[in-house]
């Protein structure tokens, strides 16, 4: 198992200063975007916490969904039917192969955590420096984000190791947009009014988060959500192992 | 050199890097910017956190300086066979923290806690879900700390002091290293009778008492990151959860002056949880010395 996780380390080691300068670059970046928006020099660093708001938390996401590319071309460095044939004949399996693989993406997505949350201490230190006044932090969203990006992959590593890298990405497009047709032709023909009764459901409910009425069940769900990506997480490394082999059957070299 | 006197030349070496990596700066800091300024606010919140590293950074430096090399470092996670440890991490905390809060609720009253808000069913559920599973995130801030004292003072202090020793030593080292921010008021603060001595008294027995349960997750798994999460639950506040639930509400925290009856009471869970960890660990140690006497018997008959 330590040579396994050591030849992930090594054969993504580049990967790893990734994760942490996606980070520093999403929190720092919005300075000079915020320059170019008819900012001077003098308030660009006040505009981090009005309308560069926006800025740092599309960059934040920006970085997020780069890291997930580099993920998946972490996962793809080991499509060889040799190499594969060779995990199986290993003690340990082609499981301990893909428990390697969970691993080394917990430990890409620990670390973007770790560098965004350092980030943002440091970001909030210049601020309140500037400004005396103290910058909206990121730091209660992150560990949201980091579930977020946890569920995300347990989603779509299945898919890659059932398809490969190239073909996993379009075979989970494909999934999505047959659950969104299926979705929407539902919603056009199915029972209890279809699309009309939808909008008038979303809008009731959009009533009664605005008037407070469902808090309770919001926080329930945020407190659960955690939860629910943890267990998808080690859930999908199971399926993982299911599909390894028919992926490896599928292999071009 | 012997491998003892090899042993306590790293321990001190260890203990002199720890101190000194987390005082300096400490203090500079609460000189220079005030302890409630670089510590309890977002200001200077950078600061905080690596310097909670030190003991880590002092088990690197010292294994540097020594030539002891990087050998049982207790970076592996060890999760087969050990994920009921790791689940011990995480609830232990939780769940000693409702036998304390029903204690606290019996001798002193619902009055002896102030309420910040009240909660509703699904406001405590989510409170609740909110601490448990925020609490292993959190583990990088402690992992720093675990690193140094659970993955190498023990290690060092252990063939020296025996593990009662180690339990008793290490957990009073360990709240005395505390002392500088404890005695700016972090955990008591600055109000109370043999103010900063008792301060830093009581926290040498928490950390002792935490320590033992803390050295038995790190023996039991040979992993470090156990200690880490029980340590995050710890100072995440998941020990407020039994108050959450028995009182309706999210208590009011406050750095309230050490109280030895209250404390004592309070802390009866973790205190004889610690006690009966010990006596596992003592008798782990006994198996260990009698498993090669025994097989050397055997292979003699």
């Amino acid at each position: 198992m330590t040579g396994l996780l050591f030849k992930e380390l090594r054969q993504n080691r580049r990967m790893f200063p990734a994760a942490i300068l996606l980070p520093i670059l999403a929190a720092f970046l919005p300075i000079p975007v915020q320059l170019s928006f008819d900012h001077t020099a003098k308030d660009v660093i006040p505009s981090l916490n009005e309308d560069g708001l926006m800025t740092r938390l599309i960059m934040l996401f920006t970085a997020a969904a780069l890291l997930s590319q580099c993920i998946r071309i972490a996962l793809g460095q080991d499509e060889s039917k040799k190499w594969a044939y060779f995990t199986i004949s290993h003690p340990k399996g082609y499981r301990a192969q893909v428990y390697m693989k969970y691993v080394l993406i917990f430990m890409l997505l620990g670390l973007f955590f770790v560098s965004a949350y350092y980030s943002d201490m440091l970001l909030q230190m210049l601020f309140w420096h500037s400004t005396g006044e103290e910058l909206i932090s990121f730091l209660n969203l992150l560990p949201f984000l980091f579930f977020f990006q946890l569920l995300m992959q347990a989603f779509s590593i299945p898919f890659i190791f059932r398809f490969g890298s190239k073909n996993g990405s379009n075979m989970l497009a494909v999934f999505l947009l047959i659950l969104v047709l299926a979705a929407v032709i539902f919603l056009l023909f199915g029972p209890d009014g279809g699309y009309g009764a939808l909008v008038d459901a979303a809008e009731e409910l959009l009533i009664r988060l605005g008037n407070g009425e469902l808090n309770g069940a919001f926080a329930v769900i945020a407190g659960a959500f955690p939860l629910a990506a943890a267990a998808a997480y080690i859930g999908s490394y199971f399926l993982s192992c299911r599909f390894y082999l028919k992926g490896v059957a599928e292999y071009v070299k | 050199m012997s491998n003892k006197k090899l042993c306590a030349k790293r321990l001190v070496i260890f203990l002199l890097l720890a101190f000194g990596l987390a005082w300096i700066p400490w203090i500079i800091l609460n000189r220079l910017i005030g302890y409630h300024e670089w510590f309890e606010t977002s200001h200077y919140a950078l600061f905080s956190i690596p310097t909670l590293y030190a003991p880590a950074i002092a088990n690197l430096l010292t294994r540097l300086i020594t030539k002891e090399g990087f050998s049982d470092l207790k970076l592996h996670l060890r999760l087969k066979g050990h994920l009921k440890y790791y689940l011990a991490a995480a609830l232990l905390i939780p769940l000693l923290g409702i036998l304390s809060a029903a204690l606290n609720y019996g001798f002193f009253g619902a009055d002896s806690v102030q309420i910040q808000t009240k909660l509703d069913g699904a406001g405590k559920l989510a409170a609740v879900l909110s601490l448990l599973i925020t609490a292993p995130l959190a583990a990088f801030n402690t992992f720093g700390e675990e690193f140094g004292w659970r993955a190498y003072m023990n290690q060092k202090m252990e063939p020296l002091l025996g593990t009662t020793g180690t339990v008793l030593a290490g957990g009073i080292l360990w709240g005395v290293w505390h002392a500088p921010l404890t005695a700016a008021g972090h955990n008591f603060g600055l109000d109370y009778a043999g103010y900063p001595f008792t301060g830093i008294l009581a926290m040498a027995v928490i950390c002792t008492v935490n320590g033992a349960i803390l050295m038995w997750l790190t023996k039991r798994t040979d992993s470090v990151y156990p200690a880490a999460i029980y340590h995050a639950c710890n100072n995440n506040g998941s020990q407020l959860i039994g108050l959450i639930l028995l009182l309706n509400g999210i208590p009011e925290i406050t750095a309230a002056p050490p109280d030895p009856v209250r404390d004592t009471v309070t802390m009866l869970p973790f205190i004889l949880t610690a006690g009966i960890v010990l006596i596992l660990m003592l008798r782990d140690a006994k198996q260990k010395k009698t498993a090669p006497i025994a097989a050397e018997n055997q292979a003699t008959v």
